[in-house]
């Protein structure tokens, strides 16, 4: 199942709510304000998972343990 | 220039706010109380119209000098105030009663101010000198009376020595109790004299008389047990009681001499004890009449200091205000026609309807026909910037401000700042267990800012306070980070099945097996306490620095295009913008789409051996076409490189042809600024405060050419070096977990620790996570994430301002009556 659906799918969803983000705020003295803060959270927060996500997808390595000491712990 | 420009409904934080040049016409009587109300309002910055002046000859000298001189006073209250042996309160500024410094009482209340500052100064003195020299003579006194005691035991010690010659006159064993022997008394037995020295003096003063009376003495003495202060010096010190007899009076005025020269002091004592016994006597109820006195004077002294601490800030508080006004009213210029004084100062234009009213309303407070009002200018010279923060916002503008500050309607970096600084600060720190640690501590400041911002913090403690909104965010951009890295005090968190399982015949050193999922949020959990983790995860998180990098510069590079378009400079836009960003991509771009290809793409189901990114631009293919599309991308890069170098000074060349063609000169475009409705022309303030206009592009053409090659080249290997120095974010971070982790097994993770049992093991363990904790909190939370702190401030300094940012406004510091910095 590891497919990169998900990150198509994330990336839909996110670019709605930076559209809703843009959108929604109501004329103000903060609306430049909360608008960036919004956009430049949803934009980090998924650039970050995305990475994260997909370095895992097709691993060219596997995690390697001592399966007798942990056995143990 | 300042006329079109932006001016938005609300103020953002986009850009400057829209500053406006105004005139206000104060007629002379309401000056002082219109500064006063314009200093609490705030919102404008006087500009110095009498630069030419030097500062003694300006009109209100005579007022600062009056005002120093209160100062002076006050100041010498304060540190008699400090300087007394017991505390004396001082009332703070925030219960004192206020002094009002506007109204038409207000100056008669500030000159008999003045009147009662120099009574408690003359009487404050008086009482100060008395008591010095009461005290002076109190310690003469004590000095002789020491003297006189201690002499009784030179003079007993003396009368049992056997004298040796018969012929010399008699000896003090002779019991002559009706000679007075004074030193003037020739005729009698054996002179001397007595008086006291410091101690360490004593040896000199010795040799001193025996050279000077030629071995013509005797001299003895005895050390004073208590300390005494020395007149001259005022110190305490040990002294000795000495007596020196000898003969004659010309022998014992030269010994005299020899001990005032040397520092002593001459005691008059007298040979009969009973005499000694009676001026002790007298001595001591003259010293015990005069420790009376001292007592009254120094507690009325004191009485009097209690008095002045009561009101003593409220007097420095008025003394600085009225200093700040009268140091403004400096920058205004006298119209010697209409009586009035004109000052002139940058304002926000949101800000003008508000100084008009306050103006108006000091009009009528005075009730005057007359009142100050204020008049916009047309000028092109460029505003000092002016960034409207709130407490949220501030901490962000200042992190950048110090950098330096925008240009007067540049695209402000501060806004961004509020999001990317703590979000690269999280990439670099990024642990659950310490991300929730810093949220708390920033989170009582936050929620009880109001009542910390009413005391008075200490230095150190300040930063911390104002920065209250960026350390919280701070914290919480740390914890979705931690959740990423799956990193809680170097453990791991199993909240999603993991996408690894242990294979089927396996024990001891074992390779997991993917089961077809992945973790869907995260580093997947196998990976904690594999062997290879590291293998794992530096690649994991040095793409992970690349691609944010890439990000981040893209961005900024980005914000450029408003700038060009604000200043009028659309042509930059196709001249720097464009090439800059095509040669950027076209080599880092390029290389984020290559890591997130290989990442995307199952390597081990198709058969082929997945490529080394390093070698990607050497040799093996990885996609097909690959060779096409990296020749294209080159020759790109290297085709924007004489773009970027040529075509700007290649436009100024073609249209300064177009210009100076007909023999025009090119327009000077500091122009003097014109009133709007006045005809008559304000003459120009040559090289006022105000910043010469945004851009310059009157410098010569081999200058343009100069800076552009510079600015090629600098942008161009500045590409290379600041994609590597965003490794700093894997770098960090792997050095706050391998930190972290190293804590946790010197610690709690020690077999010894863990497994001890009992009493003593829990308490043990208790002291162990103690030191744990508190290694957490002061070395990787705070030393950590101070090191961090300075990483994400230098990225946003130099890595992203680089690609945008101009920096050549000045502060708008507009006139208020608090102080900026302690200088009282």
């Amino acid at each position: 199942m590891a497919s990169i659906f998900p990150v198509w799918l994330v990336l839909v969803v996110v670019l709605g709510l930076m559209a809703a983000s843009w959108i929604l705020p109501k004329k103000g003295p903060n609306q430049t304000l909360v608008r960036s803060s919004l956009m430049l959270t949803l934009a980090c927060c998924y650039l970050m998972w995305m990475i994260a996500y997909m370095a895992q997808l097709h691993p060219l390595i596997a995690p390697r343990h001592n399966l007798a000491v942990e056995a143990k712990e | 220039m300042p006329g079109d420009a932006v001016f938005t409904e609300y103020p953002t934080l986009f850009c400057s706010e829209a500053m406006i040049l105004v005139r206000v016409y104060i007629p002379t009587e309401q000056a002082h109380d219109t500064v006063v109300n314009l200093g609490m309002l705030r919102v404008i910055q006087f500009v110095d119209l009498n630069r030419n002046v030097s500062p003694f000859q300006r009109s209100f000298v005579g007022e600062l000098r009056r005002l120093d001189q209160m100062k002076r006073i006050v100041r010498n209250f304060a540190s008699q105030i400090a300087k007394d042996k017991g505390p004396i309160s001082v009332r703070s500024l925030g219960t004192s009663p206020p002094f009002v410094i506007t109204g038409a009482l207000a100056r008669q209340r500030f000159d008999e101010l003045e009147i009662t500052l120099r009574e408690h100064d003359a009487r404050l003195s008086r009482m100060t000198t008395n008591y010095e020299s009461l005290s002076t003579r109190l310690d003469e006194l004590l000095e002789i009376r020491s003297a006189i005691i201690e002499s009784t035991v030179l003079f007993s010690r003396l009368e049992i020595r056997p004298s040796f010659d018969e012929s010399s006159a008699p000896l003090l064993q002779q019991d002559d109790h009706e000679n007075q022997l004074y030193p003037t008394d020739t005729h009698t037995a054996v002179d001397f004299i007595a008086g006291t020295i410091d101690r360490q003096r004593f040896p000199t003063l010795e040799r001193l008389l025996w050279r000077l009376l030629r071995g013509n003495l005797h001299i003895a003495h005895t050390s004073i047990r208590e300390p005494l202060v020395d007149a001259a010096t005022g110190q305490t010190i040990l002294k000795d009681v000495f007596i020196v007899f000898s003969h004659g009076s010309g022998l014992l005025s030269r010994a005299r001499k020899a001990t005032e020269s040397m520092g002593g002091s001459i005691v008059p004592l007298d040979l009969d004890e009973n005499k000694r016994m009676r001026a002790l006597h007298a001595i001591n109820g003259r010293i015990e009449e005069l420790q009376a006195v001292l007592h009254s004077t120094a507690s009325t002294r004191r009485s009097e200091l209690a008095i002045i601490a009561d009101s003593i800030r409220t007097w420095e508080d008025v003394i600085f205000r009225e200093k700040l006004v009268h140091k403004a009213l400096n920058l205004f210029r006298y119209d010697r026609r209409r009586k009035t004084l004109v000052a002139e100062g940058w304002c926000p234009r949101r800000d003008v309807s508000r100084a008009r009213d306050t103006l108006r309303a000091v009009g009528e407070t005075a009730c005057s026909l007359v009142s100050p009002f204020l008049h916009e200018l047309v000028t092109t010279k460029q505003p000092p910037t002016f960034h409207r923060t709130n407490k949220f916002t501030g901490g962000f503008q200042s992190i950048m401000d110090a950098y330096d500050t925008a240009s007067y309607q540049e695209v402000n970096p501060g806004l961004f700042a509020v999001i990317t600084f703590p979000f690269l600060f999280a990439v670099m720190f990024g642990d659950i267990g310490h991300g929730v640690i810093l949220a708390l501590m920033a989170l009582p400041l936050v929620l009880y800012e109001d009542k910390i911002a009413e005391l008075t913090l200490d230095d150190t403690v300040t930063p911390f306070f104002h920065g209250r909104y960026v350390i919280l965010l701070m914290g919480i951009f740390s914890i979705y980070t931690g959740f990423i890295y799956n990193d809680i005090f170097s453990k791991t968190l199993h909240i999603f099945s993991s996408g690894w399982i242990a294979p089927s015949n396996g024990s001891g050193f074992v390779e997991l097996v993917r089961n077809g999922r992945v973790y869907p949020f995260g580093l997947d959990p196998a990976w904690h306490g594999a062997d290879n983790a590291l293998v794992f995860l530096n690649s994991l998180k040095m793409k992970m620095a690349i691609v944010i990098g890439v990000a981040h510069m893209t961005f900024a590079l980005c914000l450029q295009i408003w700038n060009h378009l604000r200043f009028n400079r659309r042509t930059d836009i196709y001249t720097q913008f464009l090439p800059q960003m095509l040669f950027f991509q076209s080599i880092f771009g390029y290389l984020c789409v290559c890591i997130l290809y290989k990442w995307s793409v199952d390597w081990n189901a198709a058969g082929r051996s997945p490529p080394s990114l390093l070698n990607m631009l050497i040799n093996t293919r990885f996609y097909p076409g690959q060779g096409f599309v990296q020749v294209t991308l080159l020759v790109i890069a290297f085709a924007c490189v004489p773009w970027m170098l040529c075509a700007k000074p290649f436009l100024i060349w073609w249209e300064r042809r177009k210009v100076n063609g007909p023999s025009y000169s090119v327009l000077d475009s500091n122009q003097s600024h014109v009133d709007a409705n006045d005809e008559e022309e304000v003459p120009e303030q040559e090289d006022s405060d105000a910043v010469p206009d945004g851009v310059g592009e009157d410098k010569g053409f081999d200058d343009v050419l100069i800076h552009n090659a510079i600015h090629t080249i600098e942008f161009c290997l500045s590409c290379v070096s600041h994609t590597a120095s965003y490794l700093r974010l894997w770098a960090l971070s792997l050095a706050h977990s391998m930190l972290s982790a190293v804590l946790w097994d010197l610690t709690i993770g020690r077999q010894s620790v863990a497994s001890a049992g009992g009493i003593t093991g829990t308490i043990a363990r208790a002291v162990v996570i103690l030191g744990w904790f508190g290694i957490t909190v002061g070395g990787l939370v705070m030393t950590e994430g101070l090191s961090t702190f300075l990483h994400a401030m230098r990225l946003h300094w130099v890595e992203a301002n680089d690609k945008h940012f101009e920096g050549r406004g000045k502060p708008f510091r507009p006139f208020q009556l608090a102080s900026d910095d302690d200088d009282y």
